[in-house]
């Protein structure tokens, strides 16, 4: 029994693949023959990390107490207790170690992963020699575990790449240095902004006056920008959604001034994000005519919200795929087998192409120019590359056979389902809203 | 209840942008003839309680709009009753038309109801000091959300704060001493201000404070103007 890929992650030339599985992040090599594995990196923490740490801090405590305890003479009351160590017993939800996030430094040197287990970003050089000859190696030179004290939920880098910047789940976001070996003790960080939600997405750009600024969305339907690095000045939000928002891209081809957002809502917006306060939605495109025929049982809204007939069904986006070469715009929705693909033009306006069909439930994409990747619940089709034609059109690589034996080969074996991490969690963001 | 989480997911009210607030149901008196609202909230009393300042504001301003904001939604409930009751009994034209309160999460949903730069004064009074170390998030005066409160006040705009606890008032001079966008108001400017006296003693926390002969600590701040970016 094999784990399915969560996260995938191609560079522009769609010459590397980047696909994590579980905890093992595998780097293929794309060629027009086939896929070749060039290396791979499994991380080993121990799954009760957070746990054991814990436990450490308070026997530290524990131990100075008792120093104190045993000075002051002995009143048997206020001896202090010798902390257990909370394993979690039968029953407990389980716990994974997984990869929860991937992406690319902007310059493709290097990739940053993120843990569960630990809280960390992980960051990697990406040793690339295969043009030299006589060394001709492929690797990725870990640089540092960077921990946070809460989870990460998304990552990325300043436009110059000097700065790692990650969004955590208490909706703080954290920036330190990229390349700089040294992790920082999590508990001297200080949030460089924050906000009173979940953060989903975070990603940098500039401004109408060339001005940096970092954005980030939330579970309360708040799309924020803020400048950069003086991120305690608030730019603007931009107000639209009705739901939580996972994902937001800005196209590369709208030269910085759209961004297409979407969530927990039944449509996909799009904003010229630069113009005057209240007038940057631009675009909105509903999803439900095309999306309604995949969903499944899997949708059904839970009993204590469901209404009376017990047919209320309830879908996410999860993630969007910006495809540079046709102008448009992949959009995963979740625990679907099928993608979405919208047009975007240059200045934002949005309307729905098409519809590719797939063999199995969409979990994540990655796209280059001339590919798009899918990664799929499906036994013998995890994985999907697809041509992106001169005229626009969307088909599956004739070379899909020989591309994906290499990568379904490749995927690391599990002892039985209940190891599979979660792969479906967007939906898990919708607010069940209660007195 | 004394205390309510401002994490979790209330069944609250409230606008997707400012744009889309319906000012002129929480003050019909400043309802113009094409059903717009007269005027814009200037004053912000964050987690109003029972209203006490909300209250003493509307007539020391009677000029400006007031607006109370509660979590907790007996209490908020409780002054709006109040203030239909004042704005009903009071003998002087439009007097309390021009403070209402609403049930709002404040540390969520403050950007959805002001825009950049419409508040002149943002009020702190007795906020609930979230004792425990983990909870320290939940404070209402924090440094990433400080960043919120200087978005929705103009420049030279003040945020008043007021505690009986001493680690809580440490703490929120902390995070607005460390904040770019905020300088601390001297003892002197405290003195002469008609809204610190107003504060001390009209909160129905403050009076609770007097009563038992507490210390009350103050702090004031100005927004100051944006750094060059």
């Amino acid at each position: 029994m094999k784990h399915f890929y969560q996260k995938l992650v191609t560079n522009k030339k769609g010459d590397l693949l980047f696909a994590s599985s579980a905890n093992t992040v595998l780097v293929f090599e794309i060629t027009p023959s086939g896929a070749n594995l060039l290396t791979q990196w499994t991380d080993e923490i121990d799954p009760y990390f957070s746990v054991r740490k814990h436990h450490r801090e308070v026997l530290q405590k524990y131990e100075d107490d008792m120093k104190s305890f045993s000075k002051q003479g002995n009143n048997p009351e206020s001896k202090p207790k010798k902390p257990k160590m909370p394993i979690p017993g039968p029953g407990a939800p389980p716990t994974f170690t997984y990869i929860r996030g991937m992406r690319l430094s902007r310059n493709e040197k290097y990739l940053i992963i993120l843990t569960d287990n630990d809280k960390a970003a992980v960051v990697f050089e990406i040793s690339d020699k295969r043009a030299n000859t006589a060394d001709s190696s492929f690797s990725l030179v870990l640089i540092k575990r960077q921990p946070f004290s809460k989870r990460p939920s998304a990552v990325t880098t300043s436009l110059d790449d000097m700065d790692l910047i990650v969004s955590d789940k208490f909706g703080d976001v954290f920036s330190v240095p990229l390349m700089d070996k040294r992790a920082i003790d999590e508990k001297t960080l200080a949030p460089i902004l924050g906000h009173v939600s979940m953060l989903t997405c975070i990603d940098m750009a500039t401004d109408e006056n060339g001005r940096q600024c970092v954005i980030t969305s939330d579970r309360d339907e708040h799309i924020r920008v803020s400048y950069f690095p003086k991120s305690y000045v608030i730019k603007k939000w931009l107000f639209g959604h009705k739901e939580f928002v996972s994902s937001f891209v800005l196209p590369e081809w709208c030269s910085n001034k759209v961004i297409i957002s979407a969530g927990g809502d039944n449509f996909v917006c799009s904003w010229l994000w630069q113009n005057n306060p209240g007038s940057e939605l631009i675009g909105k495109v509903e999803l439900s005519n095309v999306v309604e025929k995949y969903l499944d049982e899997e949708h059904l809204a839970p009993k204590k919200f469901q209404n009376e007939d017990g047919t209320l069904k309830e879908y996410c986006v999860s993630e969007i795929i910006p495809l540079n070469k046709i102008h448009k715009i992949a959009v995963i929705v979740e625990q679907v087998s099928a993608v979405f693909v919208l047009k975007v033009t240059d200045n934002g306006s949005l309307e729905y192409d098409q519809t590719i069909e797939t063999p199995g439930y969409v979990i994540y994409g990655t796209s280059s120019d001339d590919t798009l990747v899918l990664s799929l619940v499906d036994e013998t089709h995890s994985i999907i590359f697809y041509n992106i034609g001169d005229d626009g059109g969307i088909r599956v690589s004739e070379k899909q056979n020989q591309l994906a034996s290499e990568i379904e080969k490749n995927r690391v074996a599990m002892d039985n389902d209940k190891d599979r991490v979660p792969l479906f969690t967007v939906g898990q963001l919708r607010k069940r809203r209660e007195h | 209840r004394a205390h309510s989480n401002p994490f979790s997911d209330h069944s609250l009210d409230y606008p997707t942008s400012p744009d889309d607030m319906d000012w002129t149901k929480l003050y019909p008196y400043y309802k113009t003839q094409d059903g717009k609202i007269s005027k814009q909230v200037e004053i912000a009393d964050i987690g109003c309680g029972f209203g006490g300042l909300t209250v003493a504001l509307a007539t020391q301003y009677p000029e400006s709009l007031i607006l109370g904001m509660e979590i907790r939604v007996q209490v908020s409930q409780y002054v709006e009753d109040r203030l239909l009751a004042l704005r009903e009994n009071s003998r002087v034209k439009g007097e309390y038309q021009n403070a209402a309160v609403i049930r709002a999460n404040a540390m969520k949903f403050l950007p959805n109801f002001f825009k950049k730069g419409q508040l002149s004064k943002m009020f702190f009074c007795f906020p609930d000091p979230q004792f425990k170390q983990r909870k320290h998030k939940a404070r209402i005066v924090t440094t990433t959300l400080l960043s919120e409160y200087a978005f929705v006040l103009k420049e030279g705009g003040i945020i008043y704060t007021i505690t009986d606890v001493l680690d809580l008032h440490n703490w929120m001079v902390k995070h607005l001493d460390a904040h770019p966008l905020f300088e601390r108001l001297d003892k002197d400017w405290e003195e002469k201000d008609d809204c610190v006296k107003i504060m001390t003693v009209s909160t129905e926390e403050g009076k609770k404070v007097s009563r038992n002969h507490g210390s009350k600590y103050i702090a004031c701040y100005r927004r100051v103007a944006d750094p060059e970016l």
